[in-house]
């Protein structure tokens, strides 16, 4: 065999190596899923639950009556029914008795009152919760009036974060 | 001699036959078989493996972990005019393989204003310039615990050298932006005397300006609109995933499958108000200003301490009649006095309507408050209307009460137990 035959050779050799290499690579690979996720049902629940470490109030500049909103739409929550279930509210461990259920949304009105280091009351605030239970979301609803009001409770949110729950009761 | 040589060269060209058939199955396979391989990798929250006892954690810890999603944005629109447009990303990954819990580290980026893919200049980079960039126009911070965040230079880099690892299915994972965006423009050459037109490839190396813009826009464009969701996003055109092999020690990177497909969910909270203060922020700082705040009449919000305050009225109590005094007594009932021991901070105002409609309702006409009737349960102000007639407060009835205030009607005439009350109290008739 002349030279050139001998390199020939070599290379196709060196080339059948790599593309046996690549042939088996290809043949062995197979497809992978790692992990799963569902973020499907983050938000619903058996009741309802919203929790977060601040609430800040807004007021609107063409509105009259002073009124701070702080407003929140969730996702819809499939089986509230304030007219065959009961309910407790809860608001950051404390149970808001006397709140107003219906069939499809709650009303609540807390009332915070916080003090200065000698125990005199500095201000005495008033917020109103509505969460409404719609087809398509939930709104939830929290309301004071008054600029000192909106800020007093501002500092106590951000102090302790806002835990809202319902909860149904079951006898 | 000669028969080996033959030998050999056979085998050689034996071999050789075997390199071409195998080439050519090569070639079949690779451009005639449309196998396709995929590799799907889902990167949702990156909770630590040694943590994963649930019981084991706090409250506290639960809230932090369950937090921990790869990627979470919070972008104020401020579409109301009502604060400042704020866009913020932070990324939670692991400082190294073990994805233990001390191991934990996140790091974001902030931007003041409403950042639009549309807004960022698509022009050509070399590798030595993207490698380090950073944006000037953003800031940045760290923490280790999620809780404490700081900024500045002494923190993780967010650049195409940051090399983070994150969790997929229990295993460590390296990721890392390499991706680039390559275009073609044409240029006349001098020396075809301007009739060739020269094919130029340019290339811009992602910077996580462009992950941020495309980020805002997955949730700006999200079809829910305002609020709380989750979206995956595909990161496969920015980021490059590598896998730890324990075996090694090493991060090998993927080059048996075609296509990878990082599906990485997204937490975010989209506001249509605008931002007013730094609470407002995932960092709890804006502008690297954890006081920050737009506010222009600041109150003075400085308090002790806050106590919820109930009122109590007739419906919420229990009723006993009694032969003697031809009346019904009043009580807690002890599910009542229980939810509150539960609640500490509650302060308690009791106020009774003796004509009130839910009484006339029920028929009860109340003669008094019974025996241990309030006993060792908290009262601020004690409230009675009503018209003439006597009132009893029978023994303990207001015990250990540490009522502040009473406050009836003029006409009642309030029959007090030698022990009913064992403290200091305001009397006020009006």
């Amino acid at each position: 065999m002349k030279w050139y035959t001998y390199l020939i050779c070599f290379i196709l050799i060196v080339v059948g190596v790599f593309c046996g290499i690549e042939l088996y690579k290809e043949v062995k690979a197979e497809s992978y899923v790692n992990g799963s996720i569902d973020i499907s049902n983050k938000f619903s629940q058996e009741a309802f639950n919203y929790s977060s470490t601040s609430a800040v109030f807004y007021h609107d500049l063409y509105d009259e009556t002073n009124t701070y909103t702080f407003e929140k739409e969730l996702l819809k929550v499939e089986d509230f029914n304030g007219e065959k279930k009961q309910y407790k509210i809860v608001l950051n461990d404390y149970v808001l008795i006397n709140s107003e259920i219906n069939a499809g949304s709650i009303l609540s009105i807390v009332n915070i009152d916080f003090y200065n280091t000698s125990g005199n009351i500095l201000c005495k605030s008033s917020l109103k919760i509505s969460i409404q239970f719609l087809s398509n979301k939930t709104q939830l609803t929290l309301e004071t009036i008054g600029q000192e009001n909106a800020s007093f409770l501002e500092q106590y949110f951000s102090d302790n974060g806002i835990r809202l729950s319902v909860i149904e009761i079951f006898k | 001699m000669k028969a080996l040589k033959i030998i050999g060269n056979c085998s050689l060209v034996f071999l050789a036959i075997i390199g071409v058939c195998v080439s050519l199955a090569y070639a079949y396979y690779h451009f005639f078989v449309k196998d396709v391989t995929t590799g799907a990798n889902y990167i949702d929250n990156q909770i630590a493996v040694d943590i994963i006892p649930l019981e084991d954690l706090t409250e506290e810890e639960k809230n932090e972990f369950e937090k921990r999603y790869f990627m979470e944005a919070n972008f104020f629109s401020n579409s109301k005019n009502n604060g400042i447009a704020l866009q913020e990303l932070k990324f939670n990954y692991f400082t190294d393989y073990s994805l233990s819990s001390n191991a934990y580290r996140s790091t974001g980026m902030q931007y003041l204003g409403d950042l639009k893919q549309s807004d960022l200049i698509i022009t050509e980079t070399t590798t030595q310039e993207a490698q380090r960039y950073e944006s000037t126009a953003f800031s940045y911070y760290d923490t280790t615990n999620g809780i404490s965040w700081e900024g500045n230079k002494l923190r993780t880099q967010l650049n195409r050298e940051s090399a983070f690892i994150i969790k997929i299915d229990n295993r460590a994972f390296q990721i890392q932006l390499t991706g680039a965006y390559e275009w073609t423009t044409y240029k006349r050459s001098w020396w075809s005397l301007w009739l060739y037109n020269q094919l130029i490839t340019n290339i811009l190396y992602y910077n996580y300006v462009n992950v941020f813009a495309d980020c805002m826009e997955a949730i700006r464009t999200n079809d829910k609109g305002y609020g709380d969701y989750y979206i995956t996003v595909d990161l496969s055109e920015y980021f490059t995933i590598r896998e730890y092999d324990i075996s090694s020690g090493k991060f090998k990177e993927d080059n048996v499958t075609d296509i990878i497909k990082n599906y990485s969910v997204l937490k975010f909270h989209y506001d249509e108000n605008g931002a007013r203060n730094s609470t407002q922020s995932m960092f709890g700082i804006i502008d690297c200003n954890p006081s920050y705040d737009i506010t222009e009449e600041e109150i003075d919000t400085t308090y002790w301490q806050e106590r919820m305050v109930y009122t109590l009225n007739e419906d919420d109590f229990s009723y006993r009649y009694s032969e003697v005094y031809q009346g019904y007594f009043l009580s807690l009932d002890m599910d009542t006095k229980k939810m509150f021991d539960e609640m500490p901070r509650a302060k308690v105002n009791v106020n009774i309507d003796l004509k009130s409609q839910y009484l006339k309702d029920k028929n009860i006409n109340i003669v008094g408050l019974d025996y241990n009737a309030f006993e060792g349960f908290e009262i601020d102000t004690l409230t009675i209307k009503g018209d003439l007639q006597k009132l009893y407060l029978l023994e303990k009835s207001l015990y250990d009460t540490n009522l502040q205030t009473f406050i009836h009607s003029k006409v009642l005439e309030i029959d007090i137990a030698q022990n009913a009350i064992n403290n200091e109290y305001q009397e006020v008739a009006v």
